[in-house]
C-alpha cells in the first residue's frame, strides 16, 4: 500500500512536472501557444507573433523557436536572420531540439553572421542526441569531410548509420557508400546493395546509377544486366549524367529488343 | 467582285470594332499564359487558409519547380565556374540549387494571401525570349514590379530569370555565389544550399 501510495505521489509529481513543462505559460489576456499556431496556420503572422513573444518571454522554448523562424522568413516581421538566430539560441539553450537543428544549419551556411563549423559542430552534436535524424546525418557529413573537426570516417559511418537506420533516404546513399568501399566500417557488398536498392526504389538518382553498377559487377547481388540497365536508365530521368556509360553498355549486351522493352518499363521515373 | 470587296471592307471594320470593344488589350502568348496560369495557382494555394501552412507551402514549391528552369538558372549563376565543376559536383550543385531557390522563396512567400498579380505588357527579351511584365498588388501597400523573363522554343515555356523592381534575381545571386566560391569552393556552395533548405519550419 504505501508503496502503491509512493508510486501514486511519484506519479502525480511527474504528471504535474510534465504538464507544466508541455503547457506554455499563459499571457494574462489568456491566449496559448495554440492559440498563437492557429494564427500562423492562417497567415495571421503578427497576430502569432503578438501571441508567442510573452510565452517566450515566459520560457516557452517551443514559442521562441516559432518566433525565430518568423524572423527568419520574414513572416508578419521585416526579415531578421541575426534576430532569429538569438530567438533560436534561447530555444536551443532550452533542448528545443529543431532550434538546436536550425541553429546550427545557419552558422553552417553563415546566415547570421561568419561561417562557424565549431559551434555548428556542438549543436549538431546534442540536436543528435536528442534525436534529431536530419542532424545525425548532419554530423556525419562533418565527420566525413572535417568541418569544425578533424575527419573521423568511423563517427561519420556511425551517425549517418542511425540516420540511415530511420530511413533517411541521403543517410542511406552515404552509409550504403561507406559498405562498398570499407569506409569508417568493414566493407559489406550485401549490406551496401541492400541500401542502394532501398535508396534507389526512394527515388535517389545517384543510388540508381550506384546500384545499377552493382547489378553490373555482380557486387553484393547476383549480376543482371536487365536491372542494371533498369536503373541506369531511372538515373538518368534524375540527372545522373553518368548512368550513359552503363545504359550503352547493357544495352549492347541486353540487344535491341530487350533493351526496348526494358526502355518501356523504365519509362515512368521512380523520384 | 465589287460586292465581294465591299464584304471584305465591312469585315476588317467589324473585326477592329470588336478589338476596340474588347477589355483592354492584355498581353497575350505562352509567356504571358505561363504567368498566369502560375499565379492563378499559386493564389488558389494561398488563399486556402484552411489547409495548413506546410501544406500550402509544399504545393507552392511544386509550382515554383515546374514553372522555373531551374538547371538553366543554376547553370548560369555559377557562370565560368561550371565548366571547371566535376560531374558529380554538377549533379549536387543543380540538385541543391534547386531545392534552395524552391524552398527560399516558397517559405518566404508561402505566407502571403489576399494578392493579386496583374500582366501589364509583353516585351521580346531575345529571339527565343519574351520579358512578361506584371505588378503585384498588396491591398494598401505599394504594387510590386516584377519582370518574368521567360523561354518560349520547342519544350514548354518556362521561367529563366525575375526581374523585382528592374533587378535580375539571377545576377544577384551571380554575384554571392561567385563570392562564396571564391572563399570556399563549389562544394563550399553545395553545403551552405544544403544548410539553407535543411532548416526546419514552425512547429
Amino acid at each position: 500500500m504505501r508503496f502503491l501510495a509512493a508510486s501514486a505521489q511519484i506519479g502525480a509529481i511527474a504528471l504535474a512536472a510534465a504538464v507544466a513543462f508541455a503547457t506554455p505559460a499563459t499571457p494574462a489576456w489568456g491566449a496559448t501557444f495554440g492559440d498563437g499556431l492557429k494564427a500562423y496556420e492562417a497567415a495571421r503572422f503578427e497576430e502569432a507573433l503578438e501571441i508567442w513573444r510573452p510565452l517566450a518571454e515566459a520560457g516557452n522554448a517551443r514559442a521562441a523557436y516559432n518566433i525565430g523562424v518568423l524572423y527568419f522568413d520574414g513572416k508578419g516581421v521585416v526579415r531578421d536572420p541575426e534576430t532569429a538566430f538569438d530567438w533560436w539560441r534561447t530555444a536551443a539553450e532550452a533542448e528545443f531540439v529543431p532550434a538546436q537543428h536550425n541553429l546550427a544549419l545557419t552558422l553552417i551556411a553563415g546566415d547570421a553572421g561568419q561561417v562557424d563549423y565549431g559551434e555548428a559542430l556542438h549543436w549538431l552534436v546534442r540536436a543528435a542526441e536528442n534525436g534529431s535524424v536530419k542532424s545525425q546525418y548532419t554530423l556525419g557529413k562533418m565527420y566525413y569531410y572535417g568541418l569544425g573537426t578533424p575527419k573521423d570516417f568511423e563517427s561519420a559511418y556511425r551517425w549517418m548509420g542511425r540516420a540511415a537506420e530511420q530511413s533517411l533516404v541521403p543517410a542511406m546513399y552515404n552509409v550504403a557508400k561507406m559498405l562498398r568501399d570499407g569506409i569508417g566500417t568493414e566493407p559489406d557488398p550485401k549490406a551496401a546493395f541492400m541500401l542502394f536498392a532501398s535508396a534507389a526504389v526512394a527515388g535517389h538518382g545517384k543510388a540508381q546509377a550506384a546500384l545499377a553498377v552493382r547489378y553490373v559487377d555482380g557486387d553484393g547481388v547476383e549480376r543482371n544486366p536487365e536491372r542494371a540497365l533498369f536503373w541506369a536508365l531511372q538515373a538518368q530521368h534524375n540527372g545522373v549524367a553518368r548512368a550513359g556509360v552503363t545504359v550503352d553498355a547493357m544495352t549492347a549486351e541486353v540487344g535491341a529488343e530487350t533493351a526496348a522493352r526494358i526502355r518501356r518499363e523504365a519509362a515512368i521515373p521512380i523520384r | 467582285m465589287a460586292k465581294s470587296h465591299f464584304f471584305n471592307a465591312c469585315r476588317r471594320w467589324l473585326i477592329v470594332l470588336l478589338l476596340a470593344a474588347a477589355p483592354a488589350p492584355v498581353a497575350a502568348g505562352p509567356a504571358s499564359d505561363l504567368i498566369a496560369e502560375m499565379a492563378d495557382q499559386a493564389i488558389t494555394t494561398l488563399a486556402e487558409t484552411e489547409t495548413d501552412l506546410a501544406s500550402r507551402e509544399r504545393r507552392l514549391r511544386a509550382i515554383l519547380i515546374r514553372s522555373f528552369d531551374m538547371d538553366y538558372i543554376g547553370r548560369f549563376v555559377i557562370g565560368r565556374y561550371w565548366s571547371r565543376a566535376t560531374e558529380e559536383q554538377r549533379h549536387d550543385y543543380l540538385a541543391a540549387f534547386s531545392d534552395y531557390i524552391a524552398t527560399t522563396y516558397t517559405r518566404r512567400f508561402g505566407g502571403y494571401s489576399g494578392e493579386t498579380l496583374e500582366i501589364l505588357a509583353e516585351r521580346p527579351a531575345s529571339e527565343n525570349e519574351t520579358f512578361v511584365q506584371t505588378q503585384i498588388v498588396r491591398g494598401e501597400a505599394a504594387p510590386i514590379l516584377a519582370e518574368w523573363r521567360v523561354r518560349v522554343d520547342d519544350k514548354p515555356a518556362r521561367v529563366v530569370d525575375v526581374l523585382v523592381e528592374g533587378l535580375s534575381m539571377s545576377v544577384s545571386q551571380r554575384e554571392e555565389f561567385g563570392s562564396v566560391i571564391r572563399q570556399r569552393g563549389i562544394d563550399g556552395l553545395i553545403n551552405i544550399l544544403q544548410a539553407r533548405s535543411g532548416r526546419l519550419g514552425a512547429q
